[in-house]
């Protein structure tokens, strides 16, 4: 069940680079998303990431790009999980027809929070990381408890790990978008948790991660 | 099994207090707590770079959340709730009027209010003039999703203007969670209660999106 090509050492160069990463991939692809759009409302589930060209066009300073390839092996890492579920479902139906419906909705988005990320390195003239390998539990695939929980708390790691960097980004545009696909990551959070039978909002604020916590938190899920 | 929460109307006014029985207490009490002891702090400089009014505007609009909410659940024309939605409902408002609160406390340690520490809620809080958002389960619901919507924008947009590290975390921290309210209750409609990107909304854009629902009416 695993995907792409291992790469140990740019996989460490990753997990060591800067913490807020995770929620940085988030935030590039809201950079590129309809930020710019009058908006009658906060949420923008339709509409083209009309914002997209500029971000991948933007130069952004070196600490953020470190920023984004973090990200990007959060939302690699993301986009792999679901990605492995819905085949799962696929092959032996054990996901509720709702769950099975939003699960892939998920992972539509995660999917396409990896391919603005790696635009946005393209677009910097940065040359965009192997693909790491991951390991998710058998379990996983098996029962619906097990894929919520699993899936909420990768959520809750890319929530923390936003958290955790975006105060240290210098991009306006960078952070805008980290902060939009930051949203998106609270929003899944929510339905996995419910979905595992656990209150959808545990508390009135999220926490922060540092980038030892994300690191920790993530190796077991990959590949060495 | 947990036990559901009392939904007992209250003779308080405005705003639903995680003691307003001892069942709901305990029901919301792992939150209630946690919030008492871990306060996000407010940065010094937040005041420095501007933002006292929006700090002001965003505890108004989480005030105003809080109230339309707990209103809703005293309205009698929700039920029947399920015990889920019920509790939901609940912790969406006792979350906004935490976060209410926050704000406050923030801006008394600043020294740009009076303490409220030992004022009633009647004395320190903005009293809002509802209008017509209970008619009907769908009006509310579709009312109540168009609210949380606005104010996810409104957190995005302060979020975006950037400023001091420490501010701009505190307030993605509040917004998290309202993104968190928006997709349950979306989730609770039949509608996907995911967005694909969230929209950041100017003070301006969210104050005339809520004044159809009241807000800018408070006494």
């Amino acid at each position: 069940m695993n995907n792409t090509t291992p790469n140990i050492s740019r996989r460490a160069a990753l997990l060591q680079a800067s913490a807020a990463g995770v929620g940085a991939a988030a935030l590039l692809l809201a950079a590129k998303s309809g930020q710019a759009q009058p908006a009658t409302a906060g949420t923008n589930a339709d509409k083209p990431m009309m914002a997209m060209d500029a971000a991948t066009k933007m130069s952004a300073p070196a600490g953020d790009l470190d920023i984004v390839k973090f990200a990007l092996t959060m939302e690699r890492l993301e986009a792999a999980f679901y990605a492995q579920i819905v085949a799962a479902h696929q092959n032996k139906a054990y996901l509720t027809a709702r769950q099975f419906e939003l699960t892939q909705q998920i992972a539509g988005a995660e999917a396409a929070h990896v391919q603005a990320l790696e635009a946005v390195l393209t677009g910097a003239g940065e040359t965009v990381p192997d693909a790491p390998n991951f390991q998710f539990p058998a379990s996983v695939f098996l029962s619906p408890i097990t894929y919520a929980w699993l899936g909420y708390t990768l959520e809750e790691i890319g929530i923390g790990a936003y958290l955790g960097a975006v105060g240290s980004i210098q991009s306006d545009d960078i952070r805008k978008a980290a902060a939009s696909i930051y949203g998106t990551e609270a929003q899944h959070a929510a339905i996995l948790r419910s979905f595992a039978g656990f209150d959808f909002a545990p508390k009135y604020y999220e926490s922060p991660l540092t980038v030892d916590q994300v690191t920790q938190l993530i190796t077991p899920y990959m590949v060495a | 099994m947990t036990e559901s929460p009392d939904l007992t109307p209250s003779t308080e006014p405005n705003s639903v207090s995680p003691a307003t029985t001892r069942r709901s207490f305990l029901a919301l009490g792992a939150v209630a707590g946690a919030a008492a002891i871990v306060l996000p702090a407010l940065p010094a400089r937040a005041l420095d770079l501007g933002l006292a009014s929006e700090l002001k505007f965003l505890e108004n609009v989480q005030f105003f959340q809080n109230q339309f909410f707990s209103r809703a659940l005293r309205s009698g024309l929700l039920d029947p709730l399920t015990p889920g939605e019920g509790k939901a409902l609940l912790t969406i408002a006792t979350q906004d009027g935490e976060q209410a609160r926050w704000f406050s406390a923030a801006r008394s340690q600043r020294g740009l209010m009076p303490s409220r520490a030992t004022m009633p809620s009647s004395m320190t809080e903005p009293n809002f003039q509802m209008k017509n958002n209970y008619a009907s389960r769908e009006k509310f619901f579709a009312s109540a999703i168009t609210i949380k919507s606005t104010a996810v924008g409104a957190f995005h947009g302060i979020v975006g203007q950037g400023g001091k590290a420490d501010m701009v975390q505190a307030m993605a921290a509040l917004a998290g969670v309202q993104n968190r309210h928006l997709a349950i209750l979306k989730e609770m409609t039949g509608l996907s209660p995911f967005d694909n990107f969230v929209t950041p909304l100017s003070i301006n854009e969210v104050g005339n999106t809520l004044s159809k629902f009241g807000f800018g009416t408070e006494i």
